[in-house]
């Protein structure tokens, strides 16, 4: 009895240290090396497990096929490029750790890391610490002025102020702002007020939610009672997206605009019809910009080709796909992989032909002028563009006197630093 | 909007809170006060079930069906796991609680591993109603009902049969039990099975109305915690009872007023204040009381 109690247990740590292995472990693809002529090293931190996989996993996905097209086609002068992938866990603090890996252990040339604002914020701190390019591969709040750091998505003077610009003009000024309750939500909501202060809107309710909350029965009659004309979502993550079927099934009939929802976590493939009807997103790219562009249809048929389990080619899986041919292209105009020379090569005024069109990095900010459309959600959950904003540039740093090519500003801005801006802040 | 207008409305978010509470934690409750075991892998029994009836439902089921497989699964589900794995750990708390949290990492994880991140949701059911302003899902006014039928059923099951009496006979006392011929073995995998169909049945019916993943479960394992926390061993119904009522209480009234945040900061602070004052739960203290009266 006791023999058997004893290797019992053993099994059972043996379990154990498999599930923990299993829920902590990440996946190393090929083999290290660190030599200059060795493999150019991408290290891409994504979340492969928790509340943000869903939106996540088409992103590494997107690197993947990025590497492999430029492997196929002869590598960079001749190197190879090697993807190393780590599973963020959907946990900022995951990302530092592996960041510290990347860099330090991997000696990584580029890290690509971070889903939520929190989770950039993690790993791009160790890797501007340590010199090292960073992207940031996702729409996010903007504002940040770094050397080291570069970005492939929208950023507010891309989708919310336009985006808040056409649901005013279209439904009415009174807006209510339901938004995740950390920094991307929080600076978000900012630049909403900012939005209708430029165009005439009126605020009329504002809600923070905590990331992971699910349940929305307080949320929706708050709205209700405040009787907006629209609403503006920022809601993130797997959980936070339950709002849509419980707002159907409560009957909330009010238009919506996100900068979040649909572009990254595709709601309107995983919830049935009709529950996002009416929701308006700005994008860049999702999958449905196939109906656009030929070169997005292409996109969308290689990602699906070599993965034929993805669930949907959202908006992040495009952005690191850009990433990683910009980086190439870097890589390939400098000769080298030595961080001064290939920085200098991405502020030469590199240009792209993205999926949904031509991308050009502003070598000023660090972000992308990108062309946006706005997508409109259909009641069988198809999508359809009601409106080409055409080519956005970010202008907003630049306004703010930002020009990393000569100064490196190592800092994030928030609207308030924009004098004109700060008359919109809330009393 | 006039005072009729709100206090229906917060006694829908009160009723849905409760709703929320009851499914969540009752099969928590009941491998916990009846059998003594922290079942860490609850929230897994609960994905189990939405998963259940996700695939039930998209293979051409009906939605009412495809939720009761969800609950038949997990309890089968749990049933072998008291079998292979939990009996070895009865007595030892935290023995139970390590081996349970192995459960629920091998089980989550493996979903991930084998089914992907998301499985689609299922519609939700029934539509709603309300005035101009304000409208009301039918579907989660029903899953108030569904608790209240729930918690009746399990005192019934409890009290009335003779499943119940052989169950309290063996949580009371197993050796006296045996003796006296009643299968303790079968009794903790039926009740263990239980709880594990109760949970896999609750995440079944929330399945109609989020994300299903498989993390899907730990969104509402928190919550189920802290219930039966509150609630204590002592007294299965009165305790549940007791606990979702005043945490639904505090939770509605602040999230309501102030916001989501506060509301779940609320319902900590005061489950912390009462684990305080009442160590043993609220069912506890009752049961002192009662019997102190009593003497007195």
């Amino acid at each position: 009895m006791q023999q058997k109690h004893r290797s019992y247990r053993r099994w059972l740590g043996a379990g154990l240290a498999l599930a923990i292995a299993a829920g902590f472990s990440s996946v190393v693809t090929g083999a290290v090396q660190a030599a200059d002529d060795g493999p150019i090293k991408i290290c891409v931190i994504d979340d492969a497990s928790g509340d943000f996989a869903p939106a996540v996993i088409p992103k590494t996905m997107g690197a993947k096929l990025a590497v492999e097209e430029i492997n196929k086609a002869g590598g960079i002068n001749g190197r190879k490029i090697e993807l190393i992938h780590y599973d963020g866990q959907s946990d900022p603090k995951r990302h530092q750790e592996f960041a510290q890996k990347c860099v330090l252990d991997d000696e990584a040339n580029v890290v690509m890391a971070g889903y939520t604002s929190s989770e950039r914020e993690a790993a791009r701190a160790v890797a501007v610490e340590n010199k090292t390019i960073f992207w940031h591969n996702n729409q996010g709040e903007g504002g940040i002025a770094d050397k080291y750091s570069f970005f492939t998505g929208l950023i507010p003077e891309q989708q919310i102020l336009p985006g808040v610009e056409y649901m005013i003009k279209k439904f009415g000024p009174r807006m209510y702002i339901l938004a995740a309750d950390y920094g991307f939500g929080q600076v978000s909501a900012l630049w909403t007020h900012v939005a209708a202060g430029i165009y005439g809107g009126e605020i009329v309710g504002e809600e923070f939610i905590p990331l992971g909350n699910a349940e929305y029965a307080a949320t929706i009659q708050n709205v209700q009672k405040a009787k907006p004309d629209f609403m503006v979502h920022f809601l993130v993550g797997a959980n936070q997206g339950q709002f849509y079927p419980q707002a159907l099934a409560a009957g909330l009939k009010i238009p919506a605009v996100s900068t979040v929802n649909l572009k990254q976590g595709y709601e309107h493939k995983r919830f049935p019809p009709p529950a996002l009807e009416g929701l308006y997103v700005p994008v860049a790219f999702i999958e449905e910009i196939a109906q656009e562009t030929e070169a997005a249809k292409k996109y969308v048929a290689d990602m699906k080709a070599m993965f034929p389990d993805i669930a949907y080619v959202n908006s992040p899986s495009r952005c690191a796909y850009v990433a990683v041919y910009m980086m190439a292209m870097a890589w390939k105009k400098a000769g080298t992989t030595e961080t001064d020379k290939v920085i200098a090569a991405l502020e030469s005024g590199l240009a792209f032909e993205a999926p949904e069109g031509r991308v050009f990095l502003d070598p000023a900010t660090h972000h992308m002028t990108l062309h946006a459309r706005m997508a409109q959600v259909q009641a069988d959950h198809s999508i359809k563009f009601v409106h080409d904003f055409g080519p956005i540039e970010p202008w907003w740093l630049r306004k703010l006197g930002v020009n990393l090519v000569s100064k490196n500003d190592g800092k994030q801005y928030l609207p308030w630093d924009d004098p004109e801006f700060a008359k919109y802040k809330k009393q | 909007m006039d005072t009729l207008t709100f206090i229906v409305s917060l006694l829908y978010q009160y009723a849905d809170t409760i709703a929320i509470l009851v499914l969540s934690a009752i099969g928590l409750f009941i491998i916990f006060g009846m059998m003594g075991v922290i079942n860490m892998a609850h929230g897994e029994m609960m994905m189990i079930g939405a998963y259940i009836t996700s695939f039930s439902y998209y293979a051409g089921i009906p939605t009412p069906i495809a939720v009761i497989f969800g609950g038949l699964g997990a309890g089968v589900v749990g049933i072998v796991l008291e079998r292979v794995i939990v009996r070895r750990f009865y007595g030892q708390l935290l023995a139970s609680l390590v081996a349970t949290w192995g459960i629920s990492l091998i089980l989550s994880q493996g979903a991930l591993l084998v089914l992907g991140p998301l499985i689609k949701s299922v519609p939700t059911p029934f539509g709603s109603a309300g005035s101009d302003d304000l409208t009301f899902s039918y579907y989660r006014l029903f899953l108030f009902g569904v608790a209240i039928l729930l918690i009746a059923g399990v005192w019934a099951l409890f009290k009335v049969t003779r499943f119940g009496l052989r169950a309290r006979a063996t949580m009371q006392d197993p050796g006296s039990a045996r003796a006296l011929g009643v299968d303790v073995r079968q009794v903790y995998a039926l009740t263990f099975g239980l709880g594990a169909a109760l949970a896999g049945l609750a995440g079944g019916l929330f399945a109609l109305t989020s994300t299903i993943g498989p993390f899907y479960g730990q969104n509402y394992t928190p919550q189920a915690f802290i219930t039966v926390v509150v609630g204590g061993g002592a007294e299965l119904i009165s305790g549940l009872l007791l606990s979702v009522l005043s945490l639904g209480a505090i939770k509605t009234i602040v999230t309501n007023q102030v916001n989501i945040l506060l509301g779940q900061v609320a319902m900590l602070v005061f489950a912390l204040i009462l684990i305080r004052l009442m160590p043993s739960g609220i069912s506890d203290w009752v049961e002192r009381r009662r019997l102190q009266s009593r003497r007195g």
